[in-house]
């Protein structure tokens, strides 16, 4: 009962359900609403889109996934692409002796969740900071690993990854990439959102705003941060199995120090501690530099990106989520006032 | 023994390079309690530019390597003044996000200002070299360990001899405080990012004469520096500059015994050895400003 006695100080002021019904209703609407959104793409775009959109579903697992790391729990990573580069590469290994995606799927998360646990348990029990530098030196030793590993993992060349074939269903289709990535990000979508009505969820909000008070009231700091720090690097792991599987080809740059770098600016654009915010972060991190691309100018997307950055962590924390919530409230109060005056 | 002395020679040099980049890290994390992750690109622009000013441009070197040294401070000056300064209380960690984001920006805007390629930089002494019982040196090697001695004797006394030094530290220690008693906590700040501009800078032009110059090269760089400053703490003074050197002598070491291949794989192994049997009490910084 630890995590309930403490309040939510900054931007998680939900206001209170008014019922039962009031909170199935508002369920309800979002899972339509994800739903209608869902169905756009196979309905309406063509083939490139729709392999646009299944690689949005991918980077939306990885976004949701350094959401919980960063967004909720305050800790920082800088590896969080290297271990959709692992995810990616325990695919490949395990896809190239003929094994299907359930088993490769089973590989991914044991592989990540064992990097992860490498990582995390000497750095997490001291500060975020120290986290922070130990998952650059990841990053740094899994492009190592590949580089040395060239009769295994393709080296700095990069390596051609098998579609994941489920009965008639073949991902290197876009439409059906798209369909088989959904089911994993809808569902990676619910877990997250469902975290944080749980005590777990509740100690990482703790942990962010304020590490002395959780302590003080008996929440488990390291064990909180190891165990954010492990479900996110399930979260990119399964990210970048799905990535591998749609895009069909892996390199050590799709998961370098600068993909990380992206990733952390995908989800402070989108709104850090939100799941909305992840999965704006996730078409962000696809489209965008697909847009400066067909622009002509795609030497222009790391220079927005990092000014991006630098810009929305500084002047607007909540990125597009906490701007969209703004306005929102600000029209509410408008109308209200209105209404009021009559 | 002339062989291990030779790599004892070669990781004591890159040592010095650690200890002397991480003395910037220090003194900024100090004077201002934040870590700017962008500094091994303030130090990259110094190099780079230096290298397109005279080898493109035709400017004599001397002159190029100063406006190098120049750009690096005014953008490092510039990271305090335009971004630290604006974060607001209560947002620990966001120093690392902000400069995260400066780190990505500088590095495109060199790419796209020079190239991403790879450059040869003026050898500063690299090429003549001298046997001194057996072990090789070069004039660099003996630049980089001067350069690197009297930085920091001269940054030690002029902290713990001065009173400027005493303000510096009364600043660090709490700058209302400080301010009260009539020190000008802005302007020490100011030149704490200025001074730390012309280290980035040093170091820099010093790594590229011994490797090359490119808009990548400074970050392995800057993550050996960190990871040595993780290990002795970011507020101490000596033990975290020693680590730096024993890191640089370690690393040869690896190499040495296991191959040109063991350096990265050996260096995270000993920070995850050392951070899970160090004890906390040891590692942790005294002052940890941050959650």
């Amino acid at each position: 009962m630890t995590g309930a006695t403490i309040t939510r100080p900054r931007r998680s002021a939900q206001p209170p359900a008014t019922g039962r019904g009031a909170g199935a209703r508002r369920i309800l609407t979002r899972v339509a609403v994800f739903a209608v959104i869902a169905a756009v793409p196979p309905l309406l775009f063509d083939d490139y889109w729709v392999f646009m959109s299944a690689q949005v579903l991918a980077f939306a697992v990885a976004t949701l996934g350094l959401d919980i790391l960063y967004g909720r729990t305050g800790q920082m990573s800088l590896a969080h692409a290297s271990f959709m580069g692992v995810g990616a590469y325990t695919t490949y290994i395990v896809s190239s002796y003929g094994h299907g995606p359930a088993i490769q799927l089973g590989a991914v998360v044991v592989v990540a969740l064992l990097a992860a646990l490498v990582v995390a348990v000497p750095t997490l029990r001291l500060s975020g900071l120290r986290l922070a530098l130990v998952t650059l030196a990841f990053g740094e030793l899994l492009a190592w690993v590949i580089r040395e590993t060239t009769d295994l993992t393709g080296g700095t060349q990069g390596a051609s990854v098998d579609p994941i074939v489920i009965g008639t269903w073949d991902s290197s289709e876009p439409l059906h990439a798209y369909l088989i990535a959904l089911v994993p990000a809808a569902i990676a979508t619910l877990l997250a959102a469902h975290l944080g009505r749980t005590q777990l969820g509740r100690r990482m909000l703790a942990v962010r705003d304020t590490e002395l008070a959780a302590e003080s009231v008996g929440v488990a700091v390291a064990r909180t941060k190891i165990t954010a720090f492990l479900i996110s690097a399930v979260y990119a792991g399964i990210a970048g199995w799905l990535y591998a599987a749609i895009v069909g080809f892996i390199a050590p740059p799709d998961f370098d120090l600068f993909a990380s770098v992206y990733l952390f600016v995908a989800v402070v654009i989108g709104g850090a501690g939100t799941v909305l915010g992840a999965w704006l972060g996730a078409a962000y991190i696809v489209l965008v530099p697909e847009l400066f691309t067909l622009a002509g100018q795609p030497n222009l997307y790391p220079i927005v990106g990092g000014a991006l950055l630098a810009v929305v962590a500084l002047l607007v924390p909540d990125g597009i989520v906490g701007l969209g919530r703004g306005l929102w409230r600000r029209v509410r109060g408008a109308r209200g006032g209105q209404e009021g005056s009559r | 023994m002339g062989d291990l002395g030779q790599i004892l020679v070669g990781g004591i040099t890159t040592g010095s390079l650690y200890a002397l980049f991480l003395l910037g890290v220090l003194i900024v994390f100090q004077v201002s309690k934040s870590i700017n992750f962008a500094y091994g690109q303030v130090g990259m622009i110094a190099a780079f530019s230096a290298w397109f000013l005279y080898s493109e441009q035709g400017l004599p070197v001397p002159l190029a390597l100063g406006v190098g040294v120049l750009l690096a401070v005014i953008v490092n000056s510039a990271i305090d003044y335009a971004a630290i300064r604006r974060i607001p209380e209560g947002r620990p960690g966001l120093d690392l996000v902000v400069t995260l984001g400066i780190f990505l920006l500088i590095t495109a805007v060199m790419q796209q200002l020079i190239d991403a390629n790879a450059h040869t930089f003026v050898s500063l002494g690299a090429d003549s070299r001298a046997e001194l019982g057996g072990v090789v040196v070069s004039l660099n090697d003996g630049i980089v360990v001067g350069l690197t001695v009297t930085i920091i004797v001269g940054a030690y006394l002029l902290l713990n001899r001065t009173s400027l030094g005493t303000s510096l530290r009364a600043s660090a220690e709490d700058a209302g405080i400080a301010q009260a008693a009539g020190v000008n906590v802005r302007a020490l700040r100011t030149a704490t990012w200025a001074a730390a501009g012309v280290i980035a800078a040093i170091v820099a032009v010093l790594v590229a004469s011994r490797l090359s110059v490119d808009a990548f090269y400074m970050t392995p760089f800057l993550i050996k520096a960190f990871i040595a400053g993780m290990i002795g703490g970011l507020d101490r003074f000596w033990l975290p500059l020693s680590v730096a050197v024993a890191l640089g002598v370690y690393e040869s070491l690896t190499v040495f015994i296991l191959g040109a291949s063991a350096g990265t794989p050996a260096v995270f192994l000993l920070i995850i050895v050392v951070l899970a049997l160090v004890p906390k009490r040891f590692v942790n910084e005294r002052n940890e400003v941050r959650a």
